[in-house]
């Protein structure tokens, strides 16, 4: 991906579209990268809309901050579910365990800031 | 950036220094999770602390612990940061099967606190490094590799739990002024009743960002991570590996990579993560489920308030207060549960000194043998200092206080009740220590032949008689006077 | 149940008339006789049913994108397929509580994302006007349900215009109330910061209960508000006499189909002839709102979606030798095209070196769409009044082919879900048979102006509260 100059002129192009793919963990067939590089280029041509928008003067946090409310809502929470729910739902479910295929286990360090496996 | 004293030898000799910056991941003591009601209990059953919320169900939405944010906010009062009166929650994207949202809920662009700084004791005297921020998340799950053969096995119990990141500038400059600041951090994390930072249970991770450049120099080396360092004496060894890794690759000519690297404990070396071409790119946006968190400035002031003295704080107040010794400050302040015990039984009364006898000596040493924190302790201040008066009026003696003390425990009984029931008592009644010395005496006329003919140390085999006579409880003080009277007629 | 509104019916249950299961088994009747419009998912009422509250022996049609208990919540998707949720969504729980009963689950788009309901999983739904037509979407199934006369009542969800543009090209009431009216609290997210739980009703005043009964504030949604929420239907019989009206004029430029058009200035006239003030005035900003719409739904989405990775819940990939696998295999094959594509854009908006382009400048281009509209309020404005859709209800396939003409059609609703404001859609009259819906929008939390003029409206074009259906349009004056 050819990195922007704070505008969003470049085009998307099929290897583009391969690794956002990839990192959204998505496998389209091969046959449909063409058609939604297209349609991405497609989308993105008609949001680039924005660029004409002059946006000087606003912080762009407050503008998330706009619409939603400020208040402090600390509230109750929902009930608990039981390991029964868990396991009902669960595609595989062995010893009181959610299962998968088995990770490399030096990747799964304890520290939550890891890599995505 | 060149705050902080550089020294550490070897490195320095080889003509370059190293820059660290840790991140600390600290678990906060919150009996609730961050987003949710489950337990944060750790070692229940797998999967039996989970909800919607926490197992990332459709339609679950998260709500903010108060309890969680206040002690965050602790945190950040104590580490000197500003504290934001507005923060905003963010998500970071990526996909692991510990994740059940497939995001983590963390703070990003705007974190609770930012800018603090904390003075650190070094072997060479106190540096003063800078945090850079504090911020408020929610941990993940965990995995389980060795349980069930050719899977992993997801346990959510864990998910969701509080945690704050506490990011260091990169001012450490070698790995065992990186292990004090640790400790440190810890000690105050722990003083504050933040976190019980339990290392084992996972309740404090530390990752670092090492990077070296030639001494005396501002700019950064290019920076590698190092994470998987389950103790503090791992961080030591990690760093100093590390670091070693860089200067020879430098020596050599060759540039430093930027990358994420594991440290192997039992090879005692630092390798590469397996890294795929999509990684590091978390997409971090504001978490739309969430207003922005607002604190207060009346709350921050109130737990400014409530703040307890910092270890060296308190240690400083201890020595003044009470005149104690700076060994007997040191020794109490090592655990706020220690020092808070220490001045309740001083406050009831005790002479200083004498309840730190106690406190340190006889009452710690209980404690730890029978594995209990002395906050649940079931020998109370109130106890001790009852067992202390009771040396103090004479009623016993510090010998058998000290046998009374695991009484205390045993039967869950004050120490008059124990003196009592176990007749210890010291007998204070002169005619009846009188009636004991007579008998010693009369047995011992040879002694006393040789006594009186100069041989004055028999005084103490007199002593040891009449004590004995009297199985330990006659009043030694008294003993002694009455004797030393027939001794001389 | 023609004849019966939801306050006939309730009516009839609480005072004994019926038995409270009466109107139920009518409407699972009708339901029967028209299933070939693929309006509902599942059917299966609840057992017990209570003769009391507002909405007692009510039947009412509930989106898949709302958690219920003892019935699939599908979102119309594979991934999702046989999903029982262990929860209740908030507004469900609210909507039992006031006797109410959900007769079914409705189709939709998957995950709400569309305009048609063509991108379910479980086939398109039918307008009960010309099944050849698309019923507008997201929430194509409950607006075809209160069209074809099965309920009078039905919940939707709208991010973009989902409940107001189906409402529009079926012929029926829709109502978006304002962000943080309604708890979000077991609403399947799509786009959390636009989602918001809407509700159907045959006229007016019946939207305007079913909102009343949903509405107001929830400890598990920390962008519910504590608002009190102001009795709904009070103020609705007021005529609009000096209500000031506002027609912004980037709403009616050449996007607009002539017959539209001339629907809403006729609207407009009735409006002015009763008494109300009609004022001329601009939403600058207004061209950028689908794109604006466009980064940001997809953004949010591409997050909200990550949590259906085949580990815990839904489709697992029975291939899938790694973790990663798992990932790859179960969401590509439970996620439909749209949703794919989605995702797709979402994740690139999103993603390192794009992020400022495209999010950080969406973020601020919705507010100044939001600030646009509080200027019109300081100017006075009471309401405004567009039109729902530049079109009517257009063929199915139509538009399936080119997805930013299918984007296109939600220009006029998305702006009210960037600014948080509440919108409702009624019917307006008719074009070549087809139902055309026009839209008022209000303040923030001024829901009650904002019924007021959307039934003074339908009084004025002869709508009397009759029953929509297959055969008989509301508010058929055209």
């Amino acid at each position: 991906m050819s990195e922007t100059d704070g505008k969003c002129r470049t085009g998307v192009t099929e290897d583009d579209v391969r690794a956002i793919a990839a990192l959204a963990r998505l496998r389209p067939r091969e046959a449909a990268f063409e058609r939604l590089t297209v349609e991405l280029n497609l989308i993105l041509e008609h949001v680039r809309a924005l660029e004409r928008l002059d946006l000087s003067g606003l912080d762009p946090q407050e503008a998330a901050l706009h619409s939603r409310p400020r208040s402090r809502d600390l509230g109750t929470r929902p009930d608990a579910v039981g390991p029964d729910a868990v396991q009902a739902l669960a595609p595989n479910w062995r010893d009181g365990f959610i299962v998968v295929p088995r990770l490399p286990a030096l990747e799964a360090t304890r520290s939550p800031a890891r890599d995505p496996g | 950036m060149s705050r902080g004293r550089s020294s550490g030898g070897a490195v320095q000799a080889a003509g370059y220094e190293a820059v660290i910056g840790l991140e600390v991941h600290v678990q906060l003591r919150t009996a609730e999770k961050l987003f949710c009601a489950d337990s944060t209990r750790f070692g229940d059953a797998p999967n039996t602390n989970v909800c919607p919320v926490c197992l990332g169900l459709p339609g679950a939405l998260p709500v903010v612990n108060p309890e969680a944010v206040d002690l965050a906010v602790r945190a950040a009062v104590a580490f000197g940061c500003t504290i934001h009166e507005s923060s905003v929650f963010a998500r970071k994207n990526y996909f692991y099967p510990d994740l059940p949202k497939g995001y983590q809920i963390s703070q990003f662009e705007a974190p609770l606190a930012t800018a603090g700084r904390f003075a650190v004791e070094t072997a060479y005297g106190e540096t003063e490094i800078r945090i850079r921020r504090i911020h408020l998340e929610e941990d993940a799950g965990k995995l389980i590799h060795d349980r069930i053969a050719g899977s992993t096995a997801v346990d959510l119990n864990r998910a969701g739990t509080p945690l704050i990141e506490l990011v260091s500038e990169p001012d450490l400059r070698n790995a065992r002024d990186a292990r004090a600041y640790l400790q440190q951090v810890k000690h105050v994390l722990e003083y504050l009743d933040v976190s019980d930072c339990n290392m084992e249970e996972g309740s404090l991770r530390v990752d670092a960002n090492i990077s070296i450049r030639p001494s005396g120099s501002t700019g950064l080396g290019t920076k590698t991570e190092v994470k998987n360092m389950n103790s503090f004496s791992n961080v030591e060894r990690a760093l100093t590996v590390e670091i070693r890794r860089q200067r020879a690759a430098v020596r050599q000519g060759e540039a430093v990579e930027h990358q994420t690297l594991l440290w192997d404990e039992t090879r005692g070396e630092v390798r590469p993560m397996r890294s795929k071409e999509e990684s590091h790119d978390y997409r971090y946006f504001p978490e739309p489920d969430l207003p922005p968190l607002v604190v207060p400035p009346g709350r921050i002031d109130e737990i400014r308030r409530g703040l307890p003295d910092l270890p060296k704080a308190r240690r400083e107040r201890l020595q003044r207060a009470f005149g104690i010794p700076a060994y007997d400050a040191g020794v109490l302040t090592s655990e706020r549960a220690l020092a808070d015990y220490y001045e309740k039984v001083v406050g009831l009364g005790t002479e200083p000194k004498e309840a730190s006898n106690w406190v340190m000596g006889p009452l710690l040493a209980l404690a730890k043998a029978v594995d209990t924190p002395l906050g649940a302790f079931p020998v109370t201040p109130g106890d001790l200092a009852g067992l202390i008066g009771l040396v103090g009026s004479g009623a016993i003696s510090r010998r058998v206080a000290k046998d009374v003390l695991p009484r205390m425990l045993e039967r869950g009984r004050s120490a008059a009740e124990i003196v009592e029931e176990d007749g210890l008592a010291q007998i204070r009644d002169d005619d009846r220590i009188g009636v004991w010395i007579a008998e010693v005496l009369a047995r011992h006329p040879k002694e006393i032949e040789r006594f009186r003919a100069g041989e004055r140390r028999l005084q103490g085999f007199f002593m040891g008689q009449v004590m004995k006579a009297s199985r330990g409880k006659a009043d030694p003080s008294r003993v002694s006077r009455l004797l030393a009277e027939r001794l001389r007629g | 149940m023609g004849s019966h509104t939801a306050f006939e019916i309730a009516g009839a249950v609480v005072s004994g008339a019926v038995a409270p299961d009466h109107f139920l088994r009518r409407a699972l009747r009708r339901a029967a006789e028209q299933a070939d419009l693929n309006a509902f998912l599942t059917l299966s009422p609840e057992e017990a049913i209570s003769s009391e509250g507002p909405l007692a022996g009510v039947p009412v049609a509930v989106k898949d994108n709302l958690c219920t208990l003892g019935q699939t919540t599908s979102c119309a998707s594979r991934i999702l397929e046989g999903y029982v949720s262990p929860f209740e969504a908030t507004a469900v729980t609210r909507l039992r509580r006031a006797g109410g009963i959900v007769l079914g689950k409705t189709n939709m788009d998957e995950f709400a994302m569309g305009s048609s309901t063509e991108n379910s999983a479980y086939g398109v739904t039918r307008n009960p006007h010309d099944p050849s037509r698309v019923p507008g979407g997201s929430s194509g199934g409950s607006a075809a349900a209160v069209a074809a006369g099965i309920v009078r009542c039905a919940l939707g969800s709208d991010t973009g215009g989902s409940v107001r543009q189906p409402a529009s090209f079926c012929g029926v009431v829709g109502i978006k109330p304002t962000y943080g009216r309604v708890s979000r609290y077991g609403l399947v997210a799509f786009a959390s910061s636009l989602d918001q739980v809407g509700a159907f009703g045959a006229t007016v005043e019946e939207a305007a209960l079913l909102l009343s009964v949903i509405a107001g504030h929830d400890p598990r949604d920390a962008t519910s508000s504590r608002r009190a929420v102001p009795d709904l239907l009070r103020g609705i019989a007021r005529d609009v006499e000096g209500l000031r009206v506002g027609v912004p004029a980037e709403y009616f430029a050449d996007a607009l189909d002539p017959a539209v058009r001339r629907l809403c200035e006729r609207a407009l006239s009735r409006l002015r002839e009763a008494g109300a003030v009609v004022i001329d005035v601009s939403l600058p900003h207004t061209e950028h709102a689908v794109p604006t719409y466009y980064i940001l739904a997809p953004a949010e989405a591409s997050s909200n979606l990550a949590r259906y990775d085949g580990v815990r819940y839904g489709l697992r990939a029975s291939d899938a030798g790694s973790a990663n696998e798992v990932y790859e295999l179960s969401r590509t094959g439970g996620f439909g095209a749209e949703v794919v594509r989605r995702i797709i854009l979402g994740t690139f908006v999103l993603s390192a070196g794009y992020y400022d382009a495209y999010y950080g400048r969406a973020q601020r281009a919705r507010a100044r769409i939001a600030s646009d509209f509080e200027r019109v309020w300081e100017e006075g404005v009471d309401v405004l009044f567009t039109p729902t859709s530049p079109t009517p209800a257009f063929q199915i396939g139509e538009r399936t082919v080119d997805p930013v003409s299918m984007y296109l059609s939600d220009i006029y609703t998305v702006t009210a879900n960037l600014a948080g404001i509440p919108g409702i859609s009624l019917p307006i009259g008719t074009v070549d048979g087809l139902p055309v819906g026009g839209q008022f929008l209000a303040r923030r939390w001024d829901e009650c102006t904002m019924l007021r003029a959307a039934r003074g409206l339908e009084v004025l074009l002869g709508g009397t509260g009759c029953p929509a259906g297959r055969r008989g349009l509301p508010g058929g004056a055209a």
